[in-house]
């Protein structure tokens, strides 16, 4: 069981109180906008932190005796002044190829070649597959990777994902925890996802977190594009038709961009409808309150894939049959995009 | 862009600039008496004084300097880091002459610190004693705030990351901080010793005797004129440039943050 009890005011206000599920994931990520506090949790628990106000405990049972959180930072560590293999043995207290998981390491990522390099002769992707290995050759309990393997190209980067879950459950009580802006990424490889947003965080599976984000900082995070405004919203009636849901997967919804107008089309049965717009905010995602057999349900649906329409542009959701909102959205006011 | 004309008139400038700091080498070379320079017995006291004192003056800059620099670079709170960065401006700042008077009134015998050193067996004044007091409080300020800066220079990502892989604060310092931090480590040194070795102002009012190798230059100038006072100058320039002029070219050879 692993708990994390956070309550932070300084130097950033977060409190949660999260257990991840059991049996624990190999990889969880943790997401969240700059400064929400990523960073800051991680060096705490690598005891690096410097001074915080509060507490954020980590809490595990059981706990190994040789507990430890090894942090690995974004920006390069490998000390520029040293061989690579001088470092691993630094850390490890012997040679690397003395310690078989060391070298299996070295062996998959192909670094054998380079370890009599000094860092300043590696590329960026090299320097990172490095980076990793030394910190795994501190034989952690939790390795904390933050943003590491942006310069590894795609293939190598897959193989190293997955020598990490092997890794992980290799041992029980292991644990990985990454940070990354790719929600694409840790979709992919985590079993859990973590968002620390608005001072607090959610958690679930990357796909229960996408379906529904609870809240728009989560949305953004998620790969949600923006809201349409809530103006739209007035005027919005709900329907008396009970509906039939269908597949809440958002990707089944029938939606499309079509002269600028919306068009909502759930699938299924015609009689499916749409109640009321929640809100909708430029650009395009919108929060809908929908009347199910089980009673209202509150659902969201994203609207990644299409460019927004231009400012200015009418926008109308329909129902299959009445429509129910419709109005100007005002200036699109694009929000960075999380994945770059 | 510069035209090439323009380009050229700031060669000339640096020229010039190069030109005025060598100057006094070249009056050396040409006044030194070289042929003469093979009886400097007279030089052999003066030179091993402050060798000595020297040595023992800087292993005590190095020991007090060192770990200071490295925590004022590394945790000092803002206010701490601000006072000691002024008092080290201060020191550095302060005439060597006014800063001999100051330690006069300090070690002088009938004051607390003198009368206790005395007690202990210590001459306060005039003594191998006074002559290390002087050079440490003439180097001191150079040492720290050099070595300071070279501290600052190390990117702390280093230090973190050999900290969370191997928590172990003096093997970090020792694998990590320090080789990094040696370049300008090396240059706080060399200006340490060469402070240090022609170390005068505060000498020359605290500890005439035993008779350094600057003030064996003051007094030849005093009584028999430049002539022989020359040849001394040379002998101190021996002692206080090889081993800084060594480190410096040892710095810049392998600096490993550069580039």
């Amino acid at each position: 069981m692993i708990r994390w009890q956070v309550d932070l005011t300084w130097p950033v206000r977060l409190a949660f109180d999260l257990v991840l599920p059991d049996p624990p994931p190999a990889i969880v990520g943790l997401i969240g906008p700059n400064g929400a506090g990523k960073t800051t949790l991680l060096r705490h628990w690598a005891g690096i932190g410097g001074a915080v106000r509060g507490r954020a405990a980590w809490h595990q049972a059981p706990r190994p005796a040789d507990w430890r959180l090894v942090w690995v930072p974004q920006a390069p560590s490998l000390w520029p002044h040293r061989r690579l293999d001088a470092q691993l043995a630094w850390v490890l207290g012997r040679p690397w190829h003395q310690d078989p998981e060391v070298a299996q390491w070295v062996e998959r990522l192909g670094l054998g070649p380079h370890l009599h390099r000094f860092p300043p002769e590696l590329s960026g992707g090299l320097g990172q597959r490095a980076t990793l290995v030394r910190a795994l050759a501190a034989h952690p309990t939790v390795l904390a990777l933050d943003e590491v393997l942006s310069q590894v190209d795609a293939g190598e980067r897959e193989r190293i994902w997955e020598g990490l879950e092997d890794w992980a459950q290799a041992r029980p009580g292991r644990l990985v925890v990454i940070t990354s802006h790719r929600f694409e990424e840790v979709r992919r490889y985590c079993d859990y996802v973590v968002v620390l947003a608005e001072g607090t965080a959610w958690a679930g599976t990357p796909d229960a977190l996408r379906l529904k984000p609870h809240v728009w900082a989560v949305g953004q995070e998620v790969g949600y594009a923006g809201f349409l405004p809530d103006s739209v919203a007035e005027g919005a009636a709900p329907s008396e038709t009970p509906a039939l849901i269908g597949s809440a997967g958002s990707t089944q919804w029938g939606m499309a961009l079509d002269e600028s107008v919306l068009h909502w089309q759930p699938p299924g049965p015609a009689r499916a409808v749409m109640a009321r717009v929640r809100a909708l905010r430029p650009p395009w995602a919108v929060e809908l309150e929908l009347p199910t057999t089980l009673g209202r349900r509150r659902m969201w649906l994203p609207w990644p894939p299409w460019p927004p329409p231009p400012p200015g542009a009418t926008v109308t959701v329909w129902a299959n049959g009445p429509r129910v909102a419709s109005g100007r959205p005002a200036v699109p006011e694009i929000p960075k995009d999380p994945n770059p | 862009m510069p035209s090439i004309d323009r380009r050229r008139g700031w060669g000339v400038m640096a020229a010039l600039a190069v030109a005025v700091a060598l100057i006094p080498f070249a009056v050396l070379l040409v006044e030194t008496p070289w042929k003469h320079l093979g009886d400097l017995g007279a030089a052999a006291g003066p030179v091993a004084v402050t060798a000595a004192a020297g040595g023992v003056a800087l292993a005590v800059v190095v020991g007090l300097g060192l770990p200071a620099a490295w925590y004022l670079a590394r945790h000092a709170s803002t206010p701490f880091r601000r006072v000691s960065e002024a008092a080290m401006v201060a020191l550095l700042l302060m005439p060597p002459l006014v800063l001999g008077l100051v330690l006069a009134y300090l070690l002088g015998p009938d004051t607390p610190v003198g009368a206790w050193l005395l007690r202990l067996g210590v001459t306060p004044t005039n003594s191998f004693f006074a002559l290390v007091v002087a050079q440490v409080y003439e180097a001191f300020p150079y040492f720290v705030l050099t070595a300071w800066a070279a501290f600052t220079t190390v990117p702390r990502v280093y230090e973190e990351a050999a900290a969370n892989l191997r928590p172990h604060p003096l093997a970090v310092f020792r694998e990590v901080t320090l080789p990094l931090a040696a370049p300008g480590l090396v240059a706080a040194l060399a200006m340490a010793w060469a402070r240090l070795v022609g170390a005068f102002g505060a000498v020359i009012v605290v500890a005439y005797h035993p008779v350094g190798l600057p003030v064996a230059i003051w007094i030849g100038l005093e009584e028999t004129g430049l002539a022989s006072a020359l040849p001394l100058a040379v002998a101190l320039l021996a002692l206080g440039f090889p081993v800084p002029l060594a480190l410096m070219v040892w710095r810049q050879s392998r600096d490993p943050l550069a580039g």
